[in-house]
């Protein structure tokens, strides 16, 4: 286990270092990006299309964008990375004695991690500009940072192990997640949606995930729920079956490989 | 008896004959169906390494040679059987060892050794080694993608010397890279073995194997041939493939010459003094380029004469062994040629012995005397 856990922080390491490793700004990329792209849905939100909430929802709509966009994209990276996480690394499996889980979540944490360092950026950025941002949510918010990271690593080893069998995945997976972008309140409030529809998009985790994160960051009294530890259960759940349908295709993955 | 490190028992393994879809056998798994069909590549595989000993694998291409090494090092799980391994394995079964090509040498090169269970520290140290083993100066610190195949030869070779495996695993690697580093990676192979280290190799240089290796293992269609001394072993693989060489055909039959009741008639020819050799026999006469081309061969494959001749129907040679010949088995070879060189027909071989006693070694006696002082 503990060569395991070497192993998972040297090739963590090595993701993140590689994946700035031929920019001249190497590692600062990860936190110039955040700001620049901040900045473009400043201009075009609040400038161009000027998008305002009514009073009533006492917060401004970049600050309620941004909240909600980069765990999103981390989540969205994480499955990327993760889905093609195998046959990117096929030349490495081939040649040193690694064990594949170990690879793939590598590759989904350090898109993840990266994206959050972008939002931790991003949302001290917010703090200096004026948006009050609550402290006492954000060890609720990290709890939910945590449920994220849990869901995205599942289903990013369910994608890998997948795309070994289905290599048609590749192409599927990001109109999937775009059509997902859009049926999850994150350009939207969830209220913004007909009345008869809100019941099947609050089965949505990702939107329980965004708009639970908008309640402890930018409002003031947030209440624990009964749903919330449904959403840690469900996290539970995901990450049993992943692992048991890991155990299952793993014999099998190299021929297919 | 020393350490056990490695113990292979029973392994087989199938790969998948093309005749399940990705999408069937993605189900069946899931189902936790095994199958049991599909291309069978090693059957029923044993093998055991002790600590300090050196093993080499032989057999063709498509034996099963490099997929046992992958279910040896790990890479590969086996599909019965099973693989024990005890202390510190380092496996170059192919050139590069999983480098990245956008890191540079050095970076890949202490990934690397991290990867086999250095820490941070410990690689870092070890780096100024590997920079004096390869060889590669300022290449290093480049992206591997501008290297050539021998400079990460280099590279892989000099990271795995640093590391020192207990059980160093290499797949065809010593014969690749310029001739000097070869060498260099050879001596370095044989001091490691020196110190006690212990090694499974595969090579098809007999020399190679030989050389380094006391045991050897001849894989055949995925199933042990012959195990045991490495001289005897490889002694049988070669006679496999000379006897194999000589069966199949060379040309198209329709073409072909047949050269028959070749006779060689050795029994005036003894050692240590000249004899005559009796060469007779007939040959198809086809066309008016017909050669006959002949030589006589020690059974290592070292030519001691040759030449060639007009074809004719009915031959006879005496052949003047006019040489302090050493005691040696040796094979006369005959085969039908064009005068462009083309084989036109079978080989046709006799073995024979020049049988004596000598404490020297090689193909003739020369006169000669030590002198000291």
């Amino acid at each position: 286990m503990s060569r395991h856990i070497h192993l998972f922080n040297l090739l963590l390491n090595r993701e993140i270092r590689e994946s700035y490793v031929n920019a001249r700004l190497g590692l600062a990329w990860a936190l110039l990006l955040p700001v620049a792209m901040l900045a473009i849905y400043a201009l075009v939100f609040t400038k161009i299309l000027a998008i305002r909430f009514p009073e009533s929802v006492g917060v401004g709509f970049i600050a309620f964008l941004a909240v909600a966009f980069w765990p999103w994209n981390a989540m969205a990276d994480g499955l990327l990375r993760g889905a093609t996480a195998l046959s990117d690394s096929r030349s490495l499996i081939g040649k040193v004695q690694l064990p594949m889980a170990v690879v793939i979540l590598s590759k989904v944490t350090a898109a993840f991690v990266t994206a959050l360092l972008g939002y931790v950026v991003v949302l001290l950025l917010l703090a200096l500009t004026g948006t009050t941002l609550y402290p006492a949510g954000i060890p609720v918010a990290l709890v939910l940072l945590l449920v994220l990271y849990l869901f995205t690593a599942s289903l990013g080893v369910l994608l890998s192990v997948t795309q070994v069998f289905f290599t048609d995945l590749r192409y599927l997976l990001p109109p999937l997640l775009l059509l997902g972008f859009f049926l999850t309140p994150v350009l939207y409030r969830l209220e913004m949606v007909p009345v008869e529809w809100q019941p099947a998009f609050r089965l949505n985790p990702m939107a329980y995930v965004v708009t639970r994160l908008r309640d402890v960051l930018l409002t003031p009294a947030w209440q624990p729920r009964l749903t919330d530890l449904l959403l840690v259960a469900g996290v539970a759940v995901l990450g049993a079956l992943t692992v048991w349908y890991y155990r299952r295709l793993r014999p099998a993955i190299e021929e297919y490989l | 008896m020393s350490v056990l490190l490695l113990d292979v028992n029973g392994v087989s393994r199938r790969f998948s004959d093309g005749s399940v879809s990705p999408a069937r056998a993605w189900w069946q798994s899931l189902r936790g169906v095994h199958r049991r069909t599909g291309r069978t590549v090693l059957r029923d595989i044993s093998l055991k390494v002790h600590a300090g000993e050196a093993v080499a694998v032989l057999g063709e291409n498509g034996a099963g040679k490099s997929t046992l090494m992958k279910i040896v090092s790990g890479v590969l799980a086996p599909t019965e059987g099973s693989v024990d391994r005890r202390g510190t394995l380092g496996a170059m079964l192919e050139l590069g060892l999983g480098f990245n090509a956008e890191l540079s040498g050095r970076q890949n090169a202490l990934t690397t050794c991290q990867l086999v269970g250095m820490s941070a520290a410990e690689a870092e140290a070890a780096a100024a080694e590997i920079a004096r083993f390869s060889e590669l100066k300022d290449a290093l610190e480049e992206p591997v993608k501008h290297y050539s195949s021998g400079m990460a030869l280099r590279l892989g070779f000099a990271v795995m010397s640093v590391t020192r495996p207990d059980l160093l695993i290499s797949d065809e690697i010593l014969a690749v890279g310029d001739e000097s580093f070869q060498k260099k990676c050879i001596r370095w192979v044989e001091s490691y073995l020196a110190q006690g280290g212990t090694l499974l190799l595969v090579s098809h240089s007999l020399y190679h194997v030989q050389r380094l290796c006391q045991r050897a293992i001849w894989l055949h269609e995925g199933t042990v041939r012959a195990e045991g001394d490495v001289f005897e072993v490889s002694q049988q693989y070669q006679q496999f493939h000379e006897q194999r060489l000589m069966a199949a055909p060379d040309v198209a039959s329709s073409e072909s010459v047949e050269v028959t009741g070749l006779r060689v008639d050795t029994s005036r020819v003894t050692g240590w003094e000249s004899g005559t050799m009796q060469v007779a026999g007939e040959c198809e006469l086809r066309s008016k380029n017909q050669l006959l081309r002949w030589q006589l061969a020690r059974l290592d494959g070292a030519i001691l004469a040759a030449g060639s001749v007009p074809a004719a129907a009915r031959f006879t040679v005496p052949i003047n062994l006019h040489a302090p010949w050493l005691p040696a088995s040796l094979r006369f070879d005959l085969w039908p040629e064009d005068t462009a060189g083309q084989r036109t027909g079978r080989t046709q071989r006799r073995l024979f012995k020049v049988s004596g006693r000598a404490r020297e070694f090689g193909s003739i006696r020369l006169p000669h005397e030590w002198r000291h002082g």
